[in-house]
């Protein structure tokens, strides 16, 4: 049976969390890191994570996870955070894989995890075999856009004091000050990091296997045509990449933890 | 699916109500009738209907009135197919 290991590691900016899920019998080779979605929606997703851990584990691989500086159990505030310290972090994570005997390593990227990937292929000594995406950002801004619409729901529903809407976050940021937004102080630098990435503009690796999956409440619905561009453009670039559609609620932002078994099932699947 | 079917099984995905949104009707109250719905499931709702449907909602559209049945929803979306 597997096992987890907890433990803190130096991180670019301040003690980072990692879960360790350690196979039965430890193969030297295999090993999965995941990146993390962002905020609230790494909270939703830490179960359906684990337990793709847990299932990788089980076929023989060491899997990574962790919470970046500023969230989860890591060391700072999410007010102090930068995409920078991010990328750094990532870093960190793979000396301490590489520390660990890897020299390889496939990714698990949920939402905003997939635009960190930046910080993945800059570092040339862990080489990145197979990448899973698993409903990715594309576009950083659409992301913040979602994300800034928790404030505007609340002042709807008249849980939250005053109006504001996505255009007004953005003036207050853009005037240098943080805003609070679900209980997250979000500072200029990173939404202005955040809001610039791009997934199309990230260099992968030649060679490199894509799998990337989007879920969708009815069977009928097809992918987006935004998704699809990207897709038809990393096919053009020659990249090695398939999408799928898995049918089956967002566990990233619903009100109440959900699994959703097909995800994990197809998942476990390509790494056997 | 048709599009009210669609949107109460984005409601059953995102607020875990399981069966019970079968009994669902047009005029059923979403704000203020069904306690789940607070602003993390409104803005998991909407962020569903984007990506199901592929369209774009503009935070000027996002108002009490348009979530305050099922059926004022799906008349919101079906505006924007």
């Amino acid at each position: 049976m597997p096992h987890l290991e907890p433990f803190f590691i130096r991180g670019y900016k301040g003690y980072l969390f990692c879960q360790c899920t350690h196979p039965n019998k430890k193969q030297p080779n295999k090993s999965v890191l995941i990146l993390p979605p962002f905020a609230e929606e790494m909270n939703k997703s830490r179960r359906m994570l684990s337990q793709q851990a847990w299932r990788l584990a089980e076929q023989g691989y060491t899997v990574y996870m962790f919470d970046l500086y500023g969230t989860g159990d890591s060391a700072g505030e999410i007010s102090d955070a930068s995409w920078e310290i991010w990328c750094g972090d990532i870093s960190c994570i793979i000396q301490k894989m590489l520390y660990d005997g890897f020299i390889s390593s496939s990714i698990l990227a949920l939402r905003m995890g997939a635009l960190l990937l930046e910080a993945v292929f800059e570092s040339t000594e862990l080489e990145i075999d197979r990448v899973v995406l698993w409903q990715p950002t594309i576009n950083g801004e659409v992301l913040l856009h979602q994300f800034f619409r928790l404030k505007l729901a609340a002042d709807m529903i008249g849980t939250a004091g005053g109006q504001m809407n996505a255009k007004e976050i953005k003036k207050v940021l853009a005037s240098g000050n943080s805003v609070e937004i679900a209980g997250y102080y979000i500072n200029p630098m990173i939404e202005n990091s955040i809001r610039s990435a791009k997934l199309e503009n990230i260099i992968f690796p030649q060679f490199i296997k894509i799998d990337w999956f989007e879920l969708f409440a009815a069977e009928e619905r097809s992918i987006s045509a935004a998704s699809q561009k990207v897709i038809d453009k990393f096919k053009d670039a020659g990249m090695n990449i398939s999408s799928s559609k898995i049918v089956g609620p967002s566990f990233w932002s619903t009100v109440e933890l959900v699994d959703v078994p097909d995800l994990l099932d197809t998942t476990t699947r390509l790494f056997t | 699916m048709s599009t009210i079917e669609e949107i109460k099984q984005i409601l059953s995905d995102n607020l875990q109500l399981g069966n019970k949104v079968m009994s669902y009707k047009a005029d059923t109250v979403l704000l203020g009738g069904i306690p789940e719905f607070d602003s993390m499931a409104v803005v998991g709702v909407i962020t569903a209907i984007e990506d199901n449907f592929g369209i774009i909602v503009d935070d000027d559209e996002i108002d009490a009135d348009t979530f305050q049945t099922i059926g004022s929803l799906v008349e919101f979306v079906e505006s924007k197919l």
